[in-house]
Order: C-alpha cells, then sequence, then structure tokens
C-alpha cells in the first residue's frame, strides 16, 4: 500500500514540476507564434510592395511615354507620326496609340494590328477616354480583353495646353500577369490583383481572371477597398481565399490606378514551421512531464521510504519488539531520527529487562505471601472448627444442668427460679443456634463448607423435617399440610443441607404463623424440584422481601425480635440452595402470609462456585 | 433389677449430667472417659444399653463401636451414637460403624432419656 505521504509528496512534486514545463512551453509557444506572424507578414508585406512598385513603374513610365509623344500645337496641327510609331516600337505593351483633337476627331491612329490610319475623323467625343483625359488628368480604362484572353488598358492623356489634344494608347497588360505569377509566396502561396471595383484582373490561375471573378465580397478586398493602406503601415490578416481555405493574406495599393495587389499563402503552409515548432515544443514538455512524474515518484519514494521504516519500526517497538533497530541512511535529520529512536529503544529494552526481573522477583514475594495467606485461611479454619466444638461443649453442660434442676432431677425448686431457669435454657438455645449459625456461615464463606453429594428421596426428607417440626406445630395448633407427588425421581444432592433449607423455612413459618396452616408442596418443572413453603402468617412488606436473604436482616418490630433467630437462618438457605444451582425467592402480601419458593436441580452431579 | 447403661463421655459435665439424669430414672451408670475404657468396661459389664460420644481421646467413638460390635456377646447391645456437632456424613458413619440410634447435640435430656427408653425401658 502506498501511503498518504507518498501521494502528498508525489502529487506536490508533479503538480510543480509539470505546471512549470506547462507554463514554460505555453508562453514559448504564443511568443514564437507572435514572432512568426510578425515576420511572415513583413516578408509577405515586402514583397506585396515590391511587386505593387513594378506594377506602378510600368504604368508610369507608359504614362511618361504617352507625355512626351503629345502633341503641343493648337487644334488642327497633326502629330507626328513617326513619334508614335518609335514609341510603338519602343514599348512592346503598347498596342495601339491614337490622338484625338480637342475636337474629339482621331487624327491618328498607329497599331501593330492594323493598317495606320491618318485623320479618320472617327468621333471619340463622348468617349470616356477624351472625355476624362480633357479635365486634365490621366485616365485610365478598367481592363478589358481582347480576342478573349489578352488583358488591355486603354490609358487616355490630354496635351499640356487648353485646346491640346488627347493621346490614347491601349496598353496590353501581359505585363501586369507576369509581375503577378513571378510571385511565388512559399509552395501553395501566391499573388492576385483586383481592380478598384473589386474584379481580379491578374491571378496566377488566368482562367478566373478571364471569368471576370469578382471579389469584392471577400472581406479582405472590402477592407483594402475601404481604408487604402499607407505605405508603411503593416497589416496582415488570416483570412479565407476563393476556395475557402484559411490564408494568410496581406495586401498593397497601386496608387496611380487604384488597384490592389494581394499576396496570400494558406496558413497550414505559412504557419508550418511554427506547427513544426509548436509539435517539437510540446514534445519536450511532454517528454519534461515524463520525466518529472518519474524523477517525482523516485523523489518521493526516497523521502517516504526512511520515514515509513520509522513508522513500520515505531510500530513493532510499540508492539513489544524491542529488538527491533531502526535502519534509515539517509545522511540527514531522518537518520538522526532513527538513531534517537534506537537509542529509546535501548533505554526501554533496558527498563523492561529490568522491570521483568522486578515482576519476577515481586510474583515470587507474592506467591509466598499467598501460601503464608493459605497457610493463615487453613488456620483460621481449624480455629473455627474448634471453637465450635469448645463453645458449644460448655453450653451444652449449662443447657444440661439447667434442664435437669427444671425437671426437679436435684430436688424441688421454687417456682420462682423455676421460672428464670426456663428462661435461661431458652437464651442458651439461642445462644447455641447464633453459635451454630455465625459457624456454618463462616465455614460457607471460608469455602470450606463443601456438599456431601449422595442420592435422596424428597418424599422421606419432606417426612423427616415434618417429623421434627411436629410438635412445634401441635404447640402452636396449626395445620401442617404437605403435597408432594409420590413418583418423584431420586434427587441427587447434599440430603442434610437440604433438610436443613427446609427446617430453616418451615421453622419460620411456624414461627411466625399464630394461627392458620403451613404447607408444603414439591413439583418439578425444568427438571428441577420447585419447593413451596406457604404460611397464613402476618406477611411481609416489599422492603422486608427486598433484603430478606442478606445477612443478618431481622424483619423489624417486636414480635420477631420475641421469635428470636438470629438473622443468619435465610442467609444460610440462600447459600445451601445456590451451592445446588438452584435459587431461593419469597412472594408475600401484608396480612396475607408468605409463600417461600427454592428450586433445587434434580440432580446435582457439582456444587456451584460461591462468589 | 435396674438396667445397667454405659456411658463413653471424655467430658466430665456431660458424664455428671448423664449420671444425673439416668439415675434418677433409676438406672445403673457405669462411665468410661476413653474409647479404650469404653470398650473394655462393655466387654467387663454387658450393660443394656451403651450411649457413645464421638470425640473422644484415643479410639474415637466409631472406632469403639467397631470394637464392640466386633464381641459376638456385644452384637445385640443398642448403643447410640452421641456427637457434639453434626457434620454431614456423620450419621451415615455411625450407622456404618454399627450403632442404633444417633443423637446430635445439643440434645435436651428430657429427650435422651426418651430416646434410652425405646431400647431400655
Amino acid at each position: 500500500m502506498k501511503g498518504k505521504l507518498f501521494r502528498k509528496y508525489a502529487v506536490l512534486f508533479v503538480t510543480l514540476v509539470t505546471g512549470a514545463l506547462l507554463a514554460n512551453g505555453l508562453i514559448e509557444i504564443y511568443f514564437s507564434y507572435q514572432e512568426n506572424k510578425t515576420a511572415l507578414a513583413h516578408i509577405q508585406r515586402e514583397k506585396a510592395l515590391a511587386a505593387a512598385l513594378k506594377i506602378e513603374q510600368f504604368t508610369s513610365k507608359i504614362e511618361l511615354q504617352i507625355s512626351w509623344i503629345a502633341p503641343w500645337g493648337p487644334p488642327g496641327v497633326s502629330p507626328d507620326t513617326n513619334e508614335y510609331l518609335r514609341l510603338l516600337r519602343q514599348d512592346p505593351a503598347i498596342t495601339e496609340i491614337r490622338y484625338i483633337d480637342s475636337a474629339g476627331k482621331e487624327q491618328l491612329h498607329v497599331s501593330r494590328l492594323g493598317m495606320d490610319r491618318e485623320k479618320s475623323g472617327v468621333d471619340f467625343s463622348h468617349n470616356p477616354a477624351f472625355l476624362e483625359a480633357r479635365r486634365g488628368k490621366t485616365w485610365f480604362s478598367p481592363v478589358y480583353y481582347r480576342k478573349g484572353s489578352e488583358p488591355y488598358m486603354r490609358i487616355a492623356m490630354a496635351g499640356p495646353r487648353k485646346r491640346s489634344g488627347v493621346t490614347v494608347a491601349d496598353v496590353n497588360l501581359k505585363f501586369v500577369w507576369e509581375v503577378v505569377n513571378q510571385i511565388k509566396v512559399g509552395k501553395a502561396g501566391g499573388a492576385y490583383v483586383v481592380d478598384s471595383e473589386g474584379n481580379l484582373i491578374a491571378h496566377t490561375n488566368i482562367s478566373l481572371v478571364l471569368k471576370k471573378t469578382d471579389l469584392s465580397s471577400l472581406p479582405q478586398v472590402a477592407a483594402a477597398r475601404e481604408s487604402p493602406l499607407n505605405p508603411g503601415q503593416e497589416e496582415v490578416s488570416v483570412a479565407r481565399d476563393l476556395q475557402g481555405r484559411q490564408v494568410l493574406t496581406t495586401y498593397a495599393p497601386i496608387s496611380p490606378l487604384s488597384w490592389f495587389i494581394f499576396l496570400e499563402q494558406p496558413l497550414a503552409e505559412a504557419f508550418m514551421p511554427l506547427y513544426a515548432s509548436i509539435f517539437r515544443t510540446a514534445l519536450f514538455v511532454l517528454a519534461g512531464i515524463v520525466l518529472s512524474i518519474l524523477a517525482s515518484l523516485i523523489l518521493a519514494r526516497r523521502m517516504v521510504t526512511p520515514i515509513r521504516a520509522l513508522r513500520d519500526g515505531a510500530a513493532r517497538i510499540g508492539a513489544g519488539d524491542f529488538g527491533h533497530r531502526m535502519d534509515v541512511h539517509t545522511g540527514d535529520e531522518l537518520e538522526s531520527l532513527g538513531e534517537e529512536f534506537n537509542q529509546m529503544t535501548t533505554r526501554l529494552q533496558e527498563s523492561y529487562t529490568h522491570l521483568e526481573e522486578k515482576v519476577k522477583a515481586r510474583t515470587i514475594d507474592l506467591s509466598d505471601a499467598f501460601q503464608q495467606l493459605e497457610i493463615a485461611n487453613k488456620h483460621k479454619s481449624e480455629f473455627l472448627a474448634n471453637m465450635s466444638h469448645e463453645l458449644r461443649t460448655p453450653l451444652n453442660a449449662i443447657l444440661g444442668y439447667t434442664e435437669l434442676i427444671v425437671d426437679k432431677i436435684y430436688g424441688d425448686v421454687p417456682d420462682k427460679i423455676q421460672e428464670i431457669l426456663v428462661r435461661v435454657g431458652e437464651n442458651g438455645r439461642h445462644l447455641l443456634s447464633l453459635i451454630n449459625d455465625v459457624l456454618d456461615l463462616s465455614k460457607i464463606e471460608a469455602g470450606r463448607l463443601t456438599l456431601s453429594l449422595n442420592d435422596y428421596s424428597m418424599q422421606d426428607l419432606v417426612q423427616t423435617v415434618i417429623t421434627s417440626v411436629e410438635s412445634l406445630g401441635a404447640e402452636k395448633n396449626l395445620v401442617l399440610k404437605t403435597e408432594v407427588p409420590s413418583d418423584l425421581a431420586t434427587g441427587r444432592g447434599d440430603e442434610q443441607r437440604i433438610a436443613q433449607v427446609f427446617l430453616n423455612l418451615v421453622g419460620n413459618a411456624i414461627k411466625f404463623t399464630d394461627e392458620g396452616e403451613v404447607s408444603i408442596e414439591v413439583a418439578i418443572s425444568n427438571s428441577s424440584f420447585l419447593i413451596s413453603v406457604a404460611d397464613t402468617g402476618p406477611g411481609l412488606s416489599e422492603d422486608d422481601q427486598q433484603g430478606i436473604f442478606e445477612e443478618f436482616h431481622q424483619v423489624d418490630g417486636s414480635s420477631t425480635r420475641e421469635k428470636g433467630g438470629t438473622g443468619l437462618g435465610l442467609s444460610i438457605a440462600r447459600r445451601i440452595v445456590e451451592m445446588h444451582g438452584g435459587s431461593i425467592w419469597v412472594e408475600s402480601t401484608l396480612g396475607k402470609g408468605s409463600t417461600f419458593w427454592f428450586t433445587l436441580p434434580i440432580r446435582v452431579e457439582q456444587q456451584e462456585e460461591q462468589k | 433389677m435396674s438396667r445397667k447403661i454405659l456411658v463413653v463421655e471424655d467430658q466430665e459435665d456431660n458424664r455428671r449430667i448423664l449420671r444425673d439424669l439416668l439415675m434418677s430414672a433409676d438406672y445403673e451408670v457405669i462411665e468410661a472417659v476413653t474409647g479404650d475404657e469404653g470398650v473394655t468396661a462393655a466387654e467387663t459389664h454387658r450393660p443394656d444399653l451403651i450411649l457413645m460420644d464421638i470425640q473422644l481421646p484415643g479410639l474415637d467413638g466409631y472406632e469403639a463401636t467397631r470394637h464392640i460390635r466386633a464381641n459376638p456377646d456385644l452384637q445385640q447391645t443398642p448403643i447410640i451414637v452421641v456427637t457434639s456437632y453434626a457434620l454431614s456424613g456423620d450419621d451415615v458413619k455411625a450407622f456404618e460403624a454399627g450403632c442404633d440410634a444417633y443423637m446430635a447435640k445439643p440434645f435436651s435430656p428430657r429427650e435422651l432419656l426418651a430416646k434410652v427408653r425405646e431400647y431400655v425401658p
């Protein structure tokens, strides 16, 4: 089982180390992403600006050339045809050039495709090229296509004077396409150009251009058209291209034309090195975490193992294994703790050994004392037995002489003395019964009274009891009744002691009953004799019933004192019944007599221990 | 002719009481103090009844009874055993030794006399 401490340490270490590693990795990834993106944007932007510049130079060169050949003269003055032809030769992008006079009539038309014409008078007065150029600005037409696949643009420019004519050049834009085609952004990235309306005019995929694709709905195009970028301001964004792929895109305006050149690169490609770097970082972090977990486990184990050894050792010592020594070699506080423990255990072992010796010595002393006590107890028992004889012998003599005098063996006795001697006899007998009872109880308490177990007949026993109390009952005119079934099983017990119990109960019943009857009943219940001795005497109060079986308890009142008794008879009866494994109790109501009950196991084979 | 009763009893007072009691009832009383004396007296005097104490110096009452019963001439002589205190099993021992009756002290002289009269009217 791994302990709690181990888990705590391991979790703490792992949390600390992986936390640090993860934070470091995430921060690194974040900054690397930002830097990478900025760098990419910067490069793209540079490329875009360069391309835009190229296209600007291309148009401005054409613009410049046109401005040179525009006639300076008034309307009607024909331009120099040679100048126009030379321009045509000089610049292959220019396909045809027209000169339109200030009235809007074509004066000259030189072309690579057809015959040169002079003064054809074709009316251009409503042509936007003428109208816009006359306003004093160079006019650029929207891109148009010839033969379905050649992009063209018309550039118109008025002369410097107020009534100067307008030179109109049709320029092949293949050059722009070449510029766009030359731009490579990574492997899959590229460039495209849109005009001020958002229409695609140059793209690596020419078919898209020829289809006159409208890109004004692309968010990056719309944004560019809304807020033309200032040169130097870098803006790069992540957007979707026509196919819906995520691209990193930037753009640059081509200023006089209000065109925009866009550069884009699929995000996946653009960020490929970034992703690789992230992957590498993640890999390192992961490896770091694995290593740190391993290191944490090892560290936690190294910290916990000695602690556990200390704990187990302490438990063993606590369980009494004083021979155990801590085996901790960490070279730190734990080792010194273990050493302290070992020293403590050594001292504990010493004092324990000392204690054991002491206990042994005390035990010997104690057993000596116990033996002496046993001897003393034996002496006491012998003393009691002797005293029993010694006390009774003179008392018997006193009683004997008294009775002889009362019976007038020694001659006549005056009535008064006779009466006194009767009292002497009564008191002497009372004293004798007191002595007997005290000695009986002493013997029982000393454990000297042992039952003499023999077979007996309950019927005979009851008969013997009746015989010995008959005269007493007759003296008080009491009826003695017995109800004993004739088929009772043979009992086993100490017949004489059982008779003693009977005699005590029946004797008491007769003593305390002035008229009526005393009845003895025997029944069988749960393999025990159930015996009751009932009288019609004064009965017992609840309080008296409580303590009646205790030593020296006598029911208070003059009548009982008159009856004599030692207060030990019922206590002895209870002891005897309990020694047989039975129990004794009383049921009584004041004024309605008492019934004493006791049970005796029919076959008593062993004497019950007394408490 | 008065009947002869042998009293074997070591206590002087008890002997005196029994003697006074029995003589008042017109019995002839022969006294013995020890068990050995009792056995000798029984053989010498051939009493009509023997009162035998149990606690005696030398031979105790049981032994003395057994010795007396061993004599064929004394096998029919009634012997009443008198014990100082009733311990359980004493009566059994007494009857086993061969006595005819058993009386536990304290006995009333009156009761004893009644018992004696059962055997020797």
